[in-house]
């Protein structure tokens, strides 16, 4: 039993991906989450423009090295951050935040395909160009509940309850079983 | 070795020879054939026999209007699968098909014995037989009936097919690729927008495969390659193949199969289009005369598409019996191409009135203009009674989407048949739906015995109700019904068109959605600690939750019972990670927290936690939880799990709808935080050795507080001190994350107190020891917070949801049924779970005066004999004498003695340790 405090994978991968899958999934370690919720829009403008120095993006991402800001909500926001730290800035704001960093799993989807991929798993259209544009939608992949966002095509986050990330980690690769672009 | 292949021509690839076995003859085709025309070619008219009188059934069409050719197909390594018409299985190596519906086999079939009680086997017949003697319906009737119904038989062994389903989104989505559907998809295509265009054949083109006609002036074939290669210069074009729309559903959702993909069997998307364009085509309508269903007897556009498309010759000589001039002259010219011979072309003052042919026509008898008799030979008969759209896609939906069908409209193109000759020289049924075997005579009967409306007809004869959905059938069902009945045919209109427009494999609606994958699974995060340990899971929702830890030859009872009285006498730890968890912040959060439970909350102080109750709004009671006052303005509350994701709801709907002028924010909190409750004397003792940063002594961290800080100056926790036990306890709550962590502390410290991990099972009866309520046992949507012995909760300064219609009379009568714990009057004698009390004991046969219910039975590990809670009408007021827990399903009655519903510790010392 190890004395020093650790922090566990969510997930772990249990071998159901096909062997000759380009597709892979895994788990981004770590990351940090907050809910933003103000009482009013003007808090949410103050915090955009002390962590990217500029207005919020609704229904879209707001993004700078270290932070992203999703903003799916007409009420709140998700702060994402590579670790669980909150940046400096936001200090002062800490009304507005909570910490759900374990609340949620991120998974990363990375193959040339992989939003072809989840295009068609997913039930809204994350091809249309409003939502293309935004790099981020809500939405359910089967009957898991998950927001996307992503950089590139090819390397798509998925954010989902922690305590369905299991789940639908096994779900995406028993999908992955029957996928081809036919 | 094809002997009716023609030498040259068709669509099918003669260098790619395929071989497939039928009726386990070994035959072959060609790359391109569909089974049918692979049959054909091979000269083979009989494929199977009609459900009802087994009568002898060839191929009459050549798509998924086909009604007779219904065959059992296996692939090689795949399953069989049944049903399936023989003009839409496409040709593989090595398939085997088999016919159906016939014993020994199709040529000599016993079934068709059945023809000679054709006179009692009309419609509705089973309404009317099988009714004497009684007894002979379990012991012979349905055993027969079970034996010979349906067409062919399921196989049972596990279906290895790979199936899947997904989604496609676009601007215009248009089914059906013929001339119509490829320019419409070409100009919505070329005027920017993403256009998915859907084909259920395995080619582009419709009938312009095969029809020798003419569009923009060019040869058919010539016109669709043209197209065909427009089509496939266009990246916002997206072609489906193999794709066959079954579904019209509201706001613009088509769902449809796609069939023999690379990986899997079949896929089952679902489109949502902006705009859906229906060029659907339309079905050709067979004619309606005696003896119309003999193999050979095909439909004219049919025979055409065979000779065309598929290079086959259906026949040597043959008849025509087609009303369109145009269309004649269409199969003519086909028939001629083909070297078949033209015995006879009827024209449109001609009836035929008999055929002839056992197992394939040989034979046809009509009354000319000049009503003169006559008979030819034949091997073929081209039929056509005309064209109707199909529009059955389109009108499925509900309004105001739907497509209203003029009847009249529709079927203008078709002929009517009605008999002008001489009735008695009528030899033969004639056969209106050929998939379920319904007459003429089949619809006389059901007019006469009263069955007029359209949508009665077809379920009292069954018309229209098999795999091809009567395409070939109602058209000329509703014929009939105007000549029957005399009814104009736009009254008569037609019957409800449903999904699936054609059969579906289960396996494709359900997709990859089997076994465990068909709906999520929750897991805690102690699940993977928990399985190290052996622990028993079961479901609770969506969640694999904590049942019991057996240890190596325990049994369930054993383990059980042993964790009970380790957290009775010691210490255990149990998983409470499920509990719905928010997190509220505001300026008026006290004020949304005071309208949604029942208790005061005002004098609810930083650091403290109460237990609360939750109402509907008609005033039942509907979840319990607790309040934490976390800080100022900031307050943790949690919810039971079986309610987490409905109260959620409510109260997001609450705050966002009714009340949007509180500044309250609500976080769901539920993952982050894991939560592990330490239950039993020694608790205290444990925590400490945990190393919690804040004082725990009883005074500093006494009974219903919370208290926040780091465990071993390292793990930030939230730990509160309540019980569900009725022992002291603590749940020790942590970032999730730290869960694994936490667990390895907790079990290695709490060796020393020889530490038991508990599951529901165990935790079920320590709530039932303390008569602690629980949703879906005494919450059980009837019962208020008076009968639970609660009401002293209600604070009466306030109004909150369900305060106002708790005042209903009914609510507060003294006779309601309330909670009370029950021994047996014996000390020992088992209670019977989900019982009944009465004053009496159970007599069989009886209907005794029920005076309430057990919510809760369990034999108590801790009192050593059986207890149970109960609703008992006046509760504990209860004076009518003695009192009885009946349970018809085991036939036993067992006294009971009424006792307070708390067993252990009714003086709640053990709480605070």
């Amino acid at each position: 039993m190890a004395d020093t405090l650790f922090r566990s994978a969510t997930t772990f991968d249990s071998g159901l991906i096909p062997a000759d899958s380009q597709l892979t999934i895994t788990e981004v370690p770590g990351i940090g989450l907050w809910s933003v919720q103000p009482d009013h829009y003007s808090g949410l403008v103050m915090l955009t423009q002390k962590v990217f120095g500029t207005d919020p993006n609704p229904g879209g991402l707001l993004q700078d090295e270290e932070n992203c800001l999703i903003q799916l909500w007409p009420n709140k926001a998700f702060l994402r951050r590579e670790n669980a730290a909150l940046p400096e800035s936001t200090l002062t704001l800490m009304d507005l935040l909570t910490d759900i960093s374990h609340g949620f799993c991120e998974l990363k989807l990375s193959d040339i395909q992989a939003f072809d991929f989840v295009s068609v798993y997913c039930s809204a259209d994350v091809t249309q160009p409003t939502t293309r544009t935004a790099r981020t939608i809500r939405c359910l992949l089967g009957h898991y509940p998950i927001v996307i966002w992503w950089n590139n095509t090819s390397d798509i986050r998925i954010l989902v309850d922690r305590s369905y990330a299991q789940s639908l980690r096994d779900y995406l690769a028993h999908l992955m079983s029957r996928w081809s672009w036919d | 070795m094809q002997p009716r292949r023609l030498k040259k021509g068709g669509l099918i690839d003669r260098s790619q020879r395929l071989q497939f076995t039928f009726n386990n003859q070994q035959l072959q085709g060609y790359s391109g054939d569909s089974l049918a025309s692979a049959l054909l070619a091979n000269n083979i008219h009989l494929v199977a026999r009609s459900i009802k009188y087994h009568r002898p059934r060839g191929i009459l069409s050549a798509g998924l209007e086909e009604t007779s050719a219904l065959v059992t197909c296996k692939k090689i390594n795949g399953v069989s699968v049944v049903n399936l018409k023989a003009t839409e299985v496409q040709l593989e190596n090595g398939l085997i098909a088999s016919s159906q519906n016939c014993w020994p086999g199709v040529r000599f079939d016993i079934g068709s014995l059945l023809q000679l009680f054709s006179a009692i086997l009309n419609a509705g017949f089973y309404y009317k037989t099988f009714m004497w003697p009684k007894a002979a319906w379990h012991r012979f009737y349905e055993k027969l009936i079970r034996r010979i119904a349906g067409q062919g038989r399921v196989n049972a062994d596990y279906d290895t097919n790979l199936y899947d389903n997904r989604n496609a989104f676009c601007d215009v989505l248009v089914i059906g690729s013929g001339s119509t559907g490829l320019s419409a998809a070409l100009e919505a295509a070329e005027s920017g927008e993403s256009v998915i265009l859907i084909e259920q054949d395995n080619q582009l083109g419709g009938s312009a495969l095969w029809e020798q006609t003419r569009i923009d002036l060019l040869p058919a074939a010539k016109w669709l390659a043209k197209v065909a290669g427009k089509v496939e210069a266009l990246d916002n074009l997206r072609v489906m193949t193999r794709t066959l729309a079954f579904g019209h559903y509201d706001h613009g959702c088509i769902m449809a199969v796609q069939r023999n993909q690379t990986v899997t069997d079949a896929i089952a998307w679902r489109f949502r289009a902006n705009r859906i364009t229906f060029a659907c085509g339309a079905t050709e309508q067979p004619l309606v005369f005696p003896g119309n269903d003999r193999p050979g007897i095909m439909l004219a556009a049919s025979v055409r598409q065979y000779i065309y498309r598929y290079g086959v010759a259906p026949g040597k000589r043959a008849v025509l019996a087609i009303r369109n001039p145009a269309e004649r002259e269409l199969t003519r010219q086909a028939l001629i191409h083909a070297g078949i011979e033209i015995a006879m072309d009827l024209d449109s003052g001609s009836q035929i009135y008999s055929t002839r042919g056992r197992r394939h026509v040989h034979r046809v008898y009509w009354v000319d203009e000049q009503n003169h008799r006559q008979n030819t030979n034949c091997d073929l008969v081209c039929m056509s009674g005309g064209w109707v759209p199909n529009q059955q896609l389109a009108s499925q939906i509900s309004a105001p989407g739907k497509v209203k069908l003029d009847v009249k409209q529709l079927l203008s193109d078709t002929e009517w048949n009605v008999p002008k000759i001489d009735i008695s020289i009528i030899k033969g049924l004639s056969f209106l739906d050929l998939q379920n075997d319904v007459t003429r005579k089949d619809l006389e009967l059901a007019v006469g015995e009263g069955y007029e409306h359209i949508e009665l007809v077809k379920r009292y004869t069954t018309l229209g109700m098999g795999t091809d959905q009567g395409k070939t059938a109602w058209p000329n069902a509703i014929r009939e019904l105007e000549r029957i009945s005399g009814r104009d045919i736009s009254d008569i209109g037609h019957t409800t068109f449903r999904p699936a427009y054609s059969p579906v494999s289960i396996g494709a609606l359900v997709g990859a959605q089997t076994d465990h994958y068909m709906t999520p699974i929750r897991r805690t995060p102690f699940h993977q600690s928990f399985s190290k340990m052996g622990c028993v899971f079961q479901t609770s929702g969506d969640w694999i939750y904590s049942r019991y830890f057996p240890k190596p030859g325990e049994s369930m009872e054993q383990a059980v019972e042993r964790e009970v009285l380790a957290v009775r006498h010691s210490i255990g730890c149990v998983d409470m990670s499920t509990l719905g968890k928010v997190d509220v912040k505001g300026r008026d959060a006290l004020e949304f927290l005071s309208r949604l439970y029942i208790n005061n909350l005002d004098t609810l102080q930083i650091g403290r936690v109460r237990y609360v109750l939750m109402l509907r709004e008609d005033g039942i009671l509907w979840d319990d939880g607790i309040v934490a006052h976390l800080g100022d303005s900031h307050y943790l509350i949690t919810m039971t799990t079986a309610n987490a994701g409905a109260v959620w709801k409510w109260m997001n709907k609450l705050l966002h709808l009714h009340w949007p002028e509180l500044d309250v924010q609500l976080t769901s909190v539920s993952d982050h935080w894991a939560s592990l409750a330490i239950a039993g004397p020694n608790a205290r003792h444990l925590l400490a050795r945990l190393q919690p940063d804040f004082e725990i002594d009883r005074d500093n961290f006494p009974f219903a507080s919370i208290r926040q800080g780091l465990l071993a100056n390292r793990l930030p926790c939230r730990i509160l001190s309540v019980s569900f036990s009725g022992e002291l306890s603590y749940e020790i709550n942590v970032p999730a994350g730290y869960a694994v962590w936490l667990f390895e502390q907790v079990m290695h410290k709490g060796v020393h107190y020889d530490i038991a991990a508990y599951g529901l099972e165990a935790l079920d009866i320590l709530r039932i020891e303390k008569g602690h309520i629980s949703v879906g046992t005494e919450i059980d949507g009837r019962t208020t917070p008076a009968d639970l012995g609660l009401g002293g909760m209600q604070s009466k300064s306030k109004s909150f949801i369900g305060s106002s219609l708790l005042q209903r009379p009914a609510l507060g009568h003294s006779n309601r049924k309330k909670l009370v714990g029950l021994t047996p009057a014996d000390g020992h004698s088992p209670i019977p779970v989900a019982s009944h009390l009465c004053h009496a004991p159970w007599q069989p046969g009886t209907q005794p005066k029920l005076v309430g219910n057990l919510t809760a039975s369990i034999f108590s590990p801790t009192l050593q004999q059986p207890i149970a809670l109960a609703l008992l009408e006046n509760g504990q007021s209860d004076s009518q004498g003695k009192l009885w827990v009946i349970s018809p399903l085991e036939n036993r009655s067992i006294e009971v003695t009424v006792v307070p519903p708390c067993f252990v510790d009714p003086k709640g010392e053990r709480l605070h340790g």
